[in-house]
């Protein structure tokens, strides 16, 4: 099962891990350069918000009135810039608006 | 922990069905019998105040269950809450909060099944979307309180005797998701964060999106794999032994060198740990 040409790769790939290790292992800061690093540009965000979601309260959130019954069934936020055939074609037309009257 | 008296527990347990919200309250007519039986029980034990009755206090807590699980939500999909506006994504917490009551004494751990949720929200269907959208949300929250873990252990590493080499089972960070969408997902999530410009326009037709979201450092991060590293990717979340997989793409067409990317890897930091099988047997 084992041919000659996967144990090579094992072996190359081991051993360059390795070799990597070699030159790091003193100095574990090499590695925060990262060589051959593909950052994507934007991508990324600091952070959910300063503390994740470690910081919640209820203040003013806590509402004494009865849920609304009635709610907005048509999205009203950023998704008409999301422009495409597959929006022509949506799943299931929404009968919910209608019916609930 | 000492366990509470039993009826400690009792008024306890009260309290929880008083207050949790419960699907049923979405229609008080059809209200069934168990939630107003516990209210009622729970109404003995409680000495009202002048100024605030029994009713208005438990209606301040059940509120208040409601808008911190909400807000939760909130915090944990901020594109999906603009993609569908304020209004809608509030509605629909509220609808998921009662299917979902929390079940972890973390309010991080809460929310997760919001995206197979949305799958099935009707007003939702006209933004196919918005689900994986969520799934990405989910998976960065996931990666942003994932915890730590120290970098790979090269002299452990160095360790394995080589002819066991084959045997490794190198492992992908634990914070990491691999997320596959046939959305352009990454740049609808990437049009909707605060800072970027608002005439952004995402094209749904444009390549769906091959996702790894992971946390290097402090720094949470989506990659984007080209193809081949998606599939060998996908190898290592499998677990298959490195000899295996070495195996695996040598046989596919076009071929692809593992032996040169595991280095590149582990310099990115995708490669966090290993794993080796007991060889005594």
């Amino acid at each position: 099962m084992k041919s000659t040409k996967q144990c090579a790769a094992v072996t190359v790939a081991l051993s360059s891990v390795l070799a990597l290790g070699l030159n790091t292992v003193t100095t574990q800061e090499a590695l925060a350069g990262k060589p051959g690093f593909e950052k994507c540009a934007g991508i990324v965000k600091a952070g959910l918000n300063d503390c994740g979601t470690s910081k919640h309260d209820c203040s003013g959130k806590a509402t004494v009135d009865n849920d609304p019954e009635e709610w907005i069934y048509v999205a009203a936020g950023t998704c008409e810039k999301i422009v495409g055939s597959i929006l022509k074609a949506p799943a299931e037309p929404v009968e919910a608006a209608t019916t609930e009257s | 922990m000492a366990t509470p008296p039993s009826e400690l527990r009792e008024l306890q347990n009260l309290f929880y069905q008083a207050i949790v919200p419960h699907a049923q309250q979405a229609s008080p007519q059809i209200a069934k019998l168990p939630v107003q039986t516990s209210i009622d029980q729970l109404a003995t034990q409680i000495r009202s105040q002048d100024n605030l009755g029994f009713e208005q206090g438990l209606a301040a807590y059940q509120g208040s269950v409601m808008g911190k699980l909400t807000r939760a939500l909130e915090e944990i999909y901020p594109v999906c809450c603009r993609l569908v506006g304020p209004e809608f994504f509030a509605a629909m917490s509220r609808v998921y909060v009662r299917q979902h009551p929390s079940r972890s004494p973390d309010l991080g751990d809460y929310g997760s099944q919001l995206p197979s949720f949305l799958e099935q929200f009707e007003p939702a269907a006209a933004l196919p979307y918005l689900p994986d959208v969520a799934r990405l949300e989910w998976s960065w929250h996931r990666a942003f309180n994932a915890m730590d873990q120290p970098g790979l252990d090269f002299q452990a590493l160095g360790s394995i005797p080589q002819e066991q080499w084959g045997q490794i089972r190198f492992e992908l960070p634990h914070s990491s998701v691999l997320l596959a969408s046939r959305y352009p997902i990454h740049r609808i999530w990437q049009a909707n964060q605060p800072d970027n410009a608002e005439s952004a326009q995402v094209n749904l037709d444009q390549a769906g999106a091959q996702l790894l979201i992971w946390r290097d450092r402090l720094e949470t991060r989506i990659d984007l794999p080209n193809e081949a590293d998606w599939q060998l990717l996908q190898a290592f979340a499998a677990g298959h032994p490195f000899g295996e997989i070495c195996a695996q793409f040598l046989d596919q067409e076009p071929t692809l060198d593992v032996a040169t990317r595991l280095p590149v890897w582990v310099q990115r930091g995708w490669i966090a740990g290993f794993l080796i099988e007991d060889m005594d047997d």
